[in-house]
């Protein structure tokens, strides 16, 4: 009897230990005001003594990035960096010292720029200012309209005045310091197709370098990296696309993937767009035409480094089927990422290999 | 003498298979109400708040459904209060942060119990983005720059992209 209270001790306390677990905690933070969208972290099981640190780390790496690669605003009065993108806009042809996280990032940019024959170029910006500012703007534009073919033109003939430049920024290194030059007039850095995945990247490695292995961080709708799930069945979260051409509660969404420890990442013509004679322009334009090309509504890629997601995925929106596909043949198994196309006429094109698209 | 020993040797192995299943039945009950529930939720957020303002429980007493405000919007006092729940519209009023000539603008939000859906129907921002989103069963709907957004917890899919 003796022996049997004594397996039963062991039973419950072994329960009230395994209920009890280790001093961990639940994290989640929400951020408005970095990236210019919502940026959403949610951690399980991560150390109950780094709770505030951990909240704290993450919020320091968006708005790091956030200051340092917005073209929008200058960095604030009492900030401790040396230049950001708008301030370097602003300098052309001049020598600035910059801080390692953006000239890394800058590196980055033009890494991928190789990497995608040059349908990946940061350094369109004025290209982009006139799509935005004439057709896109929110107060002025045509954004879910038609747009007037006077002013169709007359885009047209702007943006055929600026040049898009084949060397448009040196980086150097001198002394453990980091360097910038801008090389023309006609460049202007916007980091807007690059900053957000490489920051959320940034908060996914530092979350996993502390050991934790169930999260999630989504910013906006159109970067997500993910850990494990421990809420479903072989630690998967599931991820609904969204139909790009829907047009009521029924058809949001156009399938389902399975994803876990990787990042997923959309880039689509759908959030803001103006049509012209029944064609979608929208602010991913292409360096080679300089204008919205109107191949994919919708380019999804899962992989490993939501940065690298980012800037390819804006980049496939302006290759045609035929480049896209001598691409993916060259680099999809290097680069180890998997891609769904949404094309402009409705058809889905799948390059998977371990995911399957689900029914929405 | 050893008969005895044995009658209380199989006695004891029934006792410890009878309590690792009830342990083991109690530890499938606990991980299956924490984590696997059916109740299908939206919620509504203002700012860099982790905690929904409100949450709209359509499955509350087998979808009849209920409103839930969690506590109140901070908003400067000449604003008065927020949110504004209004059950017979069945809307949720809070105070974004949009500003036309220096004033903050209300964002409107429909919810129905029935269909278990959220609509934005009224805000004021330069595109109008999120009351364009039209009806949502499970789409997040984000209104920025009026810093709110609305997430629903559904079994079915966990993000949208």
């Amino acid at each position: 009897m003796k022996k049997l209270l004594g397996i039963s001790m062991l039973i419950l306390m072994s329960f009230v230990l395994f209920a009890c677990k280790d001093k961990t905690t639940s994290i989640k933070v929400t951020f408005s005001d970095y990236m210019y969208t919502f940026i959403s972290i949610d951690i399980k099981q991560a150390p109950l003594d780094l709770e505030d640190e951990i909240k704290e780390d993450l919020e320091q790496i968006f708005r790091m990035y956030h200051e340092l690669a917005t073209n929008e605003d200058p960095l604030p009065i009492n900030s401790s960096y040396l230049e950001n993108i708008f301030s370097i806009n602003q300098k052309v042809f001049q020598k600035l010292e910059i801080d390692e996280p953006l000239y890394t990032m800058l590196e980055k940019a033009l890494e991928y720029n190789e990497l995608s024959d040059g349908h990946f170029d940061v350094s369109i910006g004025k290209i982009v200012d006139v799509w935005k500012n004439e057709i896109l703007d929110e107060l002025s534009g045509y954004v879910f309209d038609e747009i007037p073919a006077e002013v169709f033109n007359q885009v047209i003939e702007e943006i055929n005045q600026i040049e898009v430049v084949e060397n448009p920024y040196t980086l150097s290194q001198e002394s453990g310091k980091y360097y910038i030059r801008l090389n023309h007039d006609d460049v202007k850095i916007d980091l807007g197709a690059l900053a957000k995945g490489y920051a959320t990247q940034v908060a996914a490695d530092y979350i996993e370098s502390l050991g934790i292995e169930n999260y999630s961080i989504t910013s906006g709708s159109s970067s997500i990296v993910l850990g494990k799930n421990p809420d479903r069945d072989g630690d998967i979260f599931i991820i609904s696309l969204a139909n790009p051409l829907r047009t009521g509660l029924d058809d949001r969404s156009y399938g389902k993937v399975h994803v876990k420890e990787a990042s997923i990442t959309t880039s689509g013509n759908y959030e803001q767009y103006a049509t012209f004679e029944g064609l979608r322009y929208h602010h991913i334009i292409s360096p080679a035409t300089k204008r919205p090309m109107h191949y994919y509504h919708t380019i999804t890629i899962i992989g490993q480094d939501a940065g690298l997601l980012d800037a390819i995925s804006t980049a496939m929106l302006s290759m045609s089927p035929e480049v896209l596909d001598a691409w993916l043949e060259e680099h999809q198994d290097n680069l180890d990422i998997e891609v769904i196309r949404f094309n402009y006429d409705g058809t889905i094109t799948e390059n998977l290999d371990q995911t399957e698209l689900l029914d929405a | 003498m050893k008969k005895i020993k044995s009658v209380q040797t199989k006695r004891d192995i029934f006792l410890s298979v009878a309590l690792f299943i009830v342990v083991g039945a109690l530890f499938l009950l606990f991980r299956l109400t924490a984590f696997n529930s059916d109740a299908t939720q939206a919620y509504i957020f203002y700012g860099d708040l982790s905690n929904p303002i409100v949450t709209i429980d359509f499955a509350y007493n087998n979808g009849e459904g209920r409103i839930v405000k969690n506590y109140d919007q901070e908003v400067p006092n000449n604003y008065g209060n927020y949110p504004i729940i209004n059950e017979n519209d069945q809307t949720i009023t809070l105070l974004g942060d949009y500003e036309i000539d220096g004033v903050r603008q209300i964002v409107v939000i429909k919810y129905d119990y029935i269909k278990k859906s959220v609509q934005i129907i009224e805000e004021q921002s330069p595109n109008n983005i999120c009351s364009r989103e039209g009806e949502s069963t499970g789409w997040p709907l984000i209104c920025l720059p009026n810093r709110i957004r609305v997430e629903f917890d559904t079994n079915e899919e966990d993000f949208t992209i």
